[in-house]
């Protein structure tokens, strides 16, 4: 089956398990954005929904009972700790996602901010739950913000009208995402005093250089304690990347040369700026 | 007289709304474990024909609309698929004036 009509099986397969267990859900990104916010010759490989945080246990009860297998864990998945990934033999992979990186208010709210609309969109002609096109340009705009290089911008924000673009402004402010929508926008300049600058500074670059991406977390991080449990997590190779990256459970040697390898690229990088 | 429609828990998308392939195919599932089904060519051509519900000739003559041939020469065909389909239990059976699978 192509990768398409799988992504978009998987899609409403999502959504009927989430309808049954009585779990909201918005579907963002791929199929689930709607005509004219995407290159319609992208096509998407895996699913990505956002849950509702205070819904995810159960969730992860009804896709593990129906056959997907977790994969990478949500300390793990993702720099921001934001997603978790789980693999289906017939549907391929899921992201779930618990918040959306660069909104700063609780991610409960978040997720009543862009459901409230209650749009859909059919999706292998399932109705499934999506921001409505304001919501969706935002959400597409803070995920350039952290992968530039994308069509993205180009579709939800340079081809939108004055007025399509001050509603989206007004959305990133109501979920205090402006610094996050400035580094889509090229915008940074003008928040070089708030602690999150820096960080979206790095992914907006996109530079790859992992002494930046640590330095740029951590003054990000609010409270010693939350700076020091990151400290610990970034000094730590990702086991589930590993495992995924391997195709097996990995080993103690496997984890001690990957450490090896993350120490050779630090002091590599390093380098680089000393030169 | 029997009438046929697809059934609520299918999930379906065709290759023209993926990206206009020339090939006509559809590609479904009962939701939520599947398995997944390929329907290409002119099955292709009978799903799409009864995602609005209709009795076999009426399907049969959409079929032949589509496929530019008499709706006799589609008739037996269509009936044998949409046989197969309710076998599967993705199209709904629909006595007059009710609907089961």
């Amino acid at each position: 089956m192509p990768t398409a009509a799988r992504v978009h099986l998987a899609h409403a397969v999502v959504q009927h398990l989430a309808g049954t267990a009585g779990v909201e859900l918005l579907h963002l990104k791929g199929p689930a954005v709607s005509d004219g916010l995407r290159d319609p010759l992208r096509t998407s490989s895996d699913v990505d929904v956002l849950v509702r945080p205070s819904h995810l246990a159960r969730l992860i009860h009804v896709l593990e009972a129906h056959g997907w297998e977790r994969r990478t864990d949500f300390a793990t998945g993702s720099p921001f700790a934001h997603a978790a990934n789980w693999w289906h033999d017939n549907w391929g992979w899921v992201d779930v996602h618990v918040a959306w990186p660069g909104a700063r208010i609780p991610a409960e709210t978040v997720f009543d901010t862009l459901a409230a609309p209650r749009s859909t969109k059919a999706i292998a002609h399932v109705e499934c739950p999506v921001p409505d096109r304001t919501g969706q340009r935002l959400v597409l705009l803070l995920h350039a913000a952290r992968s530039p290089g994308t069509s993205d911008k180009d579709w939800a924000w340079d081809r939108a009208t004055d007025d399509e673009k001050a509603a989206v402004r007004a959305l990133a402010a109501e979920l205090d995402a402006q610094v996050a929508l400035a580094g889509a926008l090229g915008e940074l300049h003008l928040h070089t005093d708030d602690p999150d600058h820096q960080l979206w500074l790095h992914f907006s670059e996109g530079n790859g250089d992992r002494i930046s991406e640590w330095r740029a977390r951590l003054s990000a991080t609010r409270g010693t304690r939350a700076r020091l449990r990151l400290a610990l997590d970034l000094a730590r190779v990702n086991r589930d990347h590993l495992r995924l990256e391997l195709g097996r459970e990995p080993t103690r040697g496997d984890v001690r040369r990957r450490q090896r390898e993350r120490l050779r690229r630090a002091t590599d990088d390093l380098r680089s700026r000393l030169r | 007289m029997t009438a046929y429609r697809i059934a609520a828990d299918v999930a379906w998308v065709s290759r023209e709304e993926l990206d206009h392939g020339t090939e006509p195919t559809a590609y479904l599932t009962r939701l939520p474990d599947g398995p997944a089904l390929a329907l290409s060519g002119s099955a292709c051509l009978v799903w799409v024909s009864i995602r609005d519900g209709g009795t076999v000739p009426e399907i049969a003559q959409r079929v032949g609309e589509l496929a530019d041939v008499s709706t006799e020469n589609v008739r037996a065909d269509v009936e044998r698929l949409l046989a197969d389909l309710a076998e599967a239990g993705v199209v709904s059976v629909e006595p007059a004036g009710g609907v089961r699978r």
